[in-house]
């Protein structure tokens, strides 16, 4: 399979098609990470072609990034920075802060475990600071390396190790007292 | 931030492993072919809107990726199984090998040229596994079109298998008495090159899955008659051999040649209507 490094520069040389390829290769990751960090799938969408029109910029400026894939994600990450800095964003924030982690009239239907979890998950991550949340994210659903997520985050790489062990330790212990804490539930009722 | 918070890597990794299952609870909505190809239309009209950005479309992009270029990104890529594979079962038939061979025409019943086709036929089908939907999505799109792709895949492999084959003939021929070397390379080269050449031009133009089908059936009937007819063509002649087999191998060489050109006739659009085939 073509390198991400080949096919900007194929494209920096005047092959479109190249930078279709990549756009297929990057579509779904960014999007899903960016659908994780703003839990707003349109504006995910937005800031997912922001990102590839920021790199389509950066190559034709003749600036391939040396480490493509670490470069895409702290774009994103550096987007979202801007957009939750942003007047807008504190407006919406306002009305629509975490609605599953605070809503109690629909936890009562929703008994699929699955949904669940997937809700304390969400609510798990968030109460992680915004560090250990993004090299989680970042490890887990995107699937970079160490040395990559250090890239992204601008850190060293035992930093990171150091901030990821923290975040799981804190992550599995919240996990199993969620266990425990419904088996307790399920015993009593 | 001090590094003694975790005591080893050990650790971070089996913590990754017991969480890992857990993340999986959380999965997020993944964007169809036609919401990537919606976002690819309106990222061109912004391009199309920058005053500094100038690039060419596809079809004129004269700077494509070299053949060469593939083939030693293919190379890499090949995985480590295939080598030993090849290694392991042309070192087999080298040494199932250890009577000397008394007529000319019996080299071709040696079990390199009986067997090694075999080889080509596993190549064939470990490539058309490789190249499964989503390859095909990245790489239909790529500067360079996709059979030839899966052409370099192929003659990739047929290296591999040229290169062992090549030491163990030149091994036969050092400790064998009497062993000519010339014919006997030409006793497994003809038929290596023919069938790859073969199932190249049934995958040319019949398309992967009819093409690995008929290249098989085709790969049949090679094996279980190649030596009758080298041996019918030859009769006692010398000369006939080696016409016989230099013609198979002209063959298999012209077969190849013929599909390596007309997968480049190949351009974006038409890459589509084969990958659907």
């Amino acid at each position: 399979m073509v390198s991400d490094d080949q096919l900007l520069l194929s494209y920096k040389e005047g092959n479109a098609g190249a930078f279709e390829a990549f756009v297929h290769r990057y579509h779904g990751p960014l999007l899903g990470f960016l659908i994780r960090k703003l839990k707003d799938v349109a504006k995910a969408e937005d800031m997912t072609q922001e990102t590839f029109i920021k790199l389509m910029r950066q190559v034709k400026k003749g600036e391939i990034p040396s480490q493509v894939k670490p470069w895409v994600y702290r774009v994103a990450l550096n987007l979202c920075r801007d957009h939750w800095r942003s007047a807008g964003y504190r407006s919406e924030f306002c009305k629509e802060e975490m609605p599953d982690a605070v809503s109690q009239d629909t936890s009562v239907v929703e008994i699929y475990e699955k949904q669940e979890t997937r809700k304390h998950i969400i609510a798990q991550l968030d109460y992680l600071s915004d560090v250990r949340k993004n090299i989680i994210i970042l490890r887990f659903y995107q699937d970079l390396k160490l040395k990559e997520i250090a890239e992204v985050m601008d850190l060293p790489v035992n930093t990171v190790k150091t901030h990821l062990y923290k975040g799981l330790k804190e992550l599995k212990k919240s996990f199993a007292q969620e266990k425990g804490g419904s088996e307790h539930e399920q015993r009593f009722l | 931030m001090n590094n003694d918070s975790y005591k080893c890597d050990n650790e971070l990794e089996e913590l990754e492993n017991e969480l890992e299952g857990v993340f999986k609870a959380y999965q997020v909505k993944k964007p169809s072919n036609e919401e990537t190809e919606f976002l690819i239309q309106r990222l061109q009209s912004v391009e199309e809107a920058m005053p500094d950005l100038d690039v060419a479309p596809f079809v004129n992009g004269g700077e494509r990726l070299t053949l060469i270029s593939h083939l030693w990104m293919q190379a890499k890529m090949t995985r480590w199984y295939m080598w030993l594979i090849s290694f392991l079962f042309i070192t087999m038939l080298t040494l199932m090998m250890k009577e000397p061979v008394n007529r000319l025409t019996d080299y071709s019943l040696n079990p390199l040229a009986q067997f090694l086709p075999l080889l080509v036929g596993a190549g064939v089908f470990y490539t058309i596994k490789t190249w499964n939907k989503e390859m095909r999505m990245v790489e239909m799109i790529t500067p360079f079109p996709p059979i030839l792709l899966l052409f370099s895949k192929l003659f990739v492999l047929l290296s591999i298998q040229l290169m062992f084959a090549l030491v163990g003939s030149i091994y036969l021929w050092l400790t064998l008495e009497h062993l000519m070397f010339i014919p006997f390379i030409l006793s497994w080269l003809a038929p290596l090159f023919f069938i790859t050449g073969a199932f190249v031009v049934f995958v040319a133009w019949l398309g992967t899955f009819k093409g690995v089908i008929m290249g098989g059936a085709f790969l049949m009937l090679l094996m279980t008659n190649f030596h009758s007819l080298i041996s019918m063509a030859a009769g006692q002649s010398e000369t006939n051999y080696y016409s016989a087999l230099l013609i198979v191998l002209g063959c298999g060489v012209m077969m190849l040649a013929g599909s390596y050109l007309k997968g480049k006739q190949y351009d974006n659009t038409d890459v589509r209507a084969y990958n659907r085939s």
